[in-house]
């Protein structure tokens, strides 16, 4: 039996299944794109670590089988960081190609599990309003799009002047225009050293020439 | 084949029982613990039972348009998932020999708005009442230990599955750790007939549950009496340490 079909696995699966019922639930427009997949299978087959999981649509929501006996509409296979790379990825083609994810069946419905989540939009604050009520709901989720709006600005702004910092105010790394610099050099001394190895080879080779004739 | 007892006598529990007074206490039993069935299988197992459900209707390997013949099926756990997964093009037949379980779960069923697709059989497992080849798939979930006469019934199992359906058999069995023996012991035989007066006003029904796990065959001696009924592939899994087993079998 593998750890999925186990009891703490067959317990994890389920509760996931809840928890991805609940979500659906924050955007039925998405839980309807889903609920037209009904009957399709996914086989998600991770190489690393190694085990297999059956992703069944249905009406109700999408179940998670440890065990399938038929034939599944599509397979991807690959490693746990290659799998869930291509889940956050904005471009799902290409995370296929590159992370060497291998697709067998029909590519259509992972396209289309890609596209209705690309598409989605949960309203998270629906679910906190449940909660805490409509108008700390509101607050909490303003809050929320404040601090990631903020986040990202910091982080974009960091990324973009790291560099700079790094290599002009602390000079703890060469700026690029001395990396290229040195590496033109290198190139021109390489290419030096190669022409003068040839000169005395050739020279060599005329000596011993010269020595043999005498 | 299992029941080493004379022909007239059977067990009930610990008791020794004439065989046609079995099936009447068995009755009794159901009829008295049925309003509060659900509520005490989720204190019993502690919501355990929903995991054991679970992995059950992915053994079946159920599908859209099967006709599924669930035996015992009391409150309708099964059914209900059963009943989803073969859709309107399919069909589930929830049986179980105690109007009251059929009633109770009939209810529950209905007022989850699952209908259509789905009968209602009052039935012997020993003599079900369908044509040979019929079923797709055959489940009994904690049913089989309260049966009087298990090879009879396996052989009606037999009769009425189509050939290469399946058989899944939930049941209490026998515990291979002995620590975990002891206090499942413990728990089953002084616990629970204190929840069932608790809880459901009787305490002599979970005196017997606890009874009739012990009494029923282990994992090995029912596959072999699966094997003699006629079924072939079998296979069990255990669940929770043996406390559950599920037992598969194909009909050739």
């Amino acid at each position: 039996m593998t750890l999925l079909a186990s009891m703490p696995g067959t317990a994890a699966r389920m509760a996931l299944e809840q928890g991805l019922r609940q979500i659906m639930k924050l955007d039925p427009v998405t839980a309807k794109r889903f609920a037209a997949l009904n009957g399709q299978v996914l086989k998600v087959a991770c190489t690393s670590p190694d085990m297999d999981i059956w992703l069944v649509f249905t009406e109700e929501g999408i179940e998670l089988r440890a065990c399938y006996e038929w034939v599944e509409e599509c397979v991807i296979c690959g490693t746990a960081s290659a799998l869930l790379k291509l889940v956050v990825s904005d471009n799902p083609m290409k995370t296929l190609c590159s992370e060497g994810i291998t697709l067998a069946g029909k590519s259509e419905l992972l396209l289309s599990i890609a596209t209705i989540m690309k598409q989605s939009e949960f309203d998270w604050e629906a679910l906190l309003a449940r909660y805490s009520g409509g108008i700390a709901a509101q607050a909490i989720g303003q809050v929320g799009r404040v601090g990631a709006a903020l986040f990202g600005d910091v982080a974009t702004t960091a990324r973009l002047n790291l560099s700079e910092y790094l290599q002009e105010e602390l000079r703890i790394l060469p700026p690029k225009n001395e990396v290229d610099a040195f590496r033109d050099d290198l190139h021109g001394l390489r290419l030096a050293v190669d022409r003068l190895q040839a000169r005395v080879e050739r020279l060599m080779a005329k000596a011993q020439q010269k020595i043999q004739g005498v | 084949m299992t029941d080493k007892r004379s022909k007239d006598t059977t067990h009930f529990g610990y008791q020794t029982v004439d065989r046609d007074d079995k099936q009447k206490r068995v009755a009794d039993v159901f009829q008295s613990v049925a309003g509060k069935y659900d509520l005490m299988n989720d204190l019993m197992s502690m919501g355990v039972h929903r995991l054991w459900k679970r992995f059950t209707i992915e053994m079946s390997a159920a599908r859209s348009g099967q006709k599924i013949l669930d035996i015992a099926g009391g409150t309708g756990d099964l059914t209900a998932k059963f009943s989803t997964i073969v859709g309107s093009c399919g069909q589930v037949v929830l049986a179980d020999i105690s109007d009251a379980m059929l009633a109770v779960g009939r209810n529950k069923l209905m007022d989850a708005g699952i209908c259509g697709n789905v009968d209602y059989v009052q039935a012997d497992a020993e003599c079900l009442p369908f044509p040979d080849n019929t079923f797709d798939c055959i489940t009994i979930a904690f049913g089989l230990r309260n049966v009087t006469d298990k090879d009879n019934a396996l052989r009606s199992m037999n009769r009425v599955l189509k050939p290469g359906g399946r058989l899944l058999i939930l049941e209490f069995s026998k515990i291979n750790n002995p620590m975990l023996s002891k206090l499942y012991d413990a728990y089953s035989f002084m616990a629970l007939p204190v929840m069932g007066k608790l809880i459901a006003g009787d305490a002599e029904s979970y005196r017997y549950l606890a009874e009739s796990i012990r009494m029923h065959p282990d994992q090995d001696t029912l596959e072999q009496m699966m094997k003699s009924a006629g079924f072939v592939q079998t296979d069990y899994h255990n669940m929770t340490g043996g406390i559950v087993a599920l037992h598969k079998g194909i009909k050739p």
